[in-house]
């Protein structure tokens, strides 16, 4: 018996308690639905949203349900808006030249890199070699 | 200029504004709430466990409203009893099938991830004050991929 069998989304028991939640499908219809806005109006929205996607989008969590995007379709859509986030932070730095020498800002980008890279493992063949850490921009994940 | 508290995905305010909409619009706090005020035995420790993962997940400043702390403390709290109330070896009725050596494995298993995902929500919701790094719940798998 391995550990990683003993996840709260790998207890049939878990799971059905979860499809009890109308909310969550809720959830999963306001996700998709600010997935599907322009980034260059709502990037911070979005962000939020692929971060969601990052901690609850995995098999059985995500409800399975015919007004529902497949969790496949989901996270690529997911990593392709994020992808547009990154772009619009860019251009931001390209007309503020203090903000692109910003150690910070590199950051906020090199986390935004591990985030993307994280949904494209969930929809890789293989999962990617990941690191066990959290992207860089997320804190003491488990502690804060 | 960026401060370090600038970077996560839930530190803008935009970004709060929204986890606080996608939470109270889908009912997913209501809910929680309506969970925790169940009576003990219509809770099972999967139930639990689960419960705990979503709000270890998302009940963390900048997601979770701050006015609804309280519910984050209840479902500790609630947790916490059906908790250790599992502890306490049920006498099994003569119909009952005993459990097999795996269920057993799995059970004790669980009841230890338990208790450190709770003091992850604990942390949480402000009712434990240690400081100490904690790590990332061992019966999760690889968590980021």
């Amino acid at each position: 018996m391995k550990t990683s069998e003993l996840s709260p989304w790998s207890d049939e028991q878990s799971i059905r308690f979860l499809s009890t939640f109308e909310s969550w499908a809720n959830m999963a219809h306001l996700i998709q639905t600010t997935l599907k806005q322009d980034p260059r109006k709502y990037p911070h929205q979005i962000r939020a949203a692929c971060a969601v996607v990052i901690m609850i989008c995995r098999d059985k969590l995500w409800p399975e349900r015919s007004d529902l995007m497949t969790i496949d379709d989901v996270v690529s859509l997911a990593r392709r808006q994020l992808a547009q986030v990154k772009h619009q932070f860019s251009i931001k730095a390209r007309i503020n030249t203090e903000l692109k020498q910003n150690p910070k800002f590199r950051r906020l980008l090199d986390s935004i890199d591990q985030e993307m890279r994280i949904l494209e493992s969930r929809v890789a063949e293989e999962p990617l070699d990941l690191p066990q850490e959290p992207p860089a921009s997320w804190g003491q994940f488990w502690s804060d | 200029m960026l401060e370090d508290n600038d970077l996560s995905p839930w530190a803008h305010p935009k970004a709060q504004r929204w986890f606080a909409t996608l939470l109270e619009r889908s009912g997913f706090i209501n809910e929680v709430e309506d969970t925790v005020n169940l009576t003990d035995d219509h809770l099972e420790l999967a139930h639990c466990r689960m419960l705990l993962a979503l709000l270890i997940l998302l009940g963390r400043p900048g997601i979770w409203p701050e006015d609804k702390n309280r519910v984050l403390q209840r479902a500790a709290s609630k947790i916490n009893n059906i908790a250790k109330n599992s502890q306490v070896i049920q006498p099994t009725s003569k119909k009952a099938k005993p459990l097999s050596i795996e269920q057993h494995k799995r059970n004790s298993v669980s009841r230890t991830a338990i208790q450190v995902e709770l003091e992850l929500l604990r942390r949480r919701a402000g009712i434990s004050n240690r400081k100490s790094k904690l790590p990332m719940p061992s019966t999760w798998g690889k968590f980021w991929s």
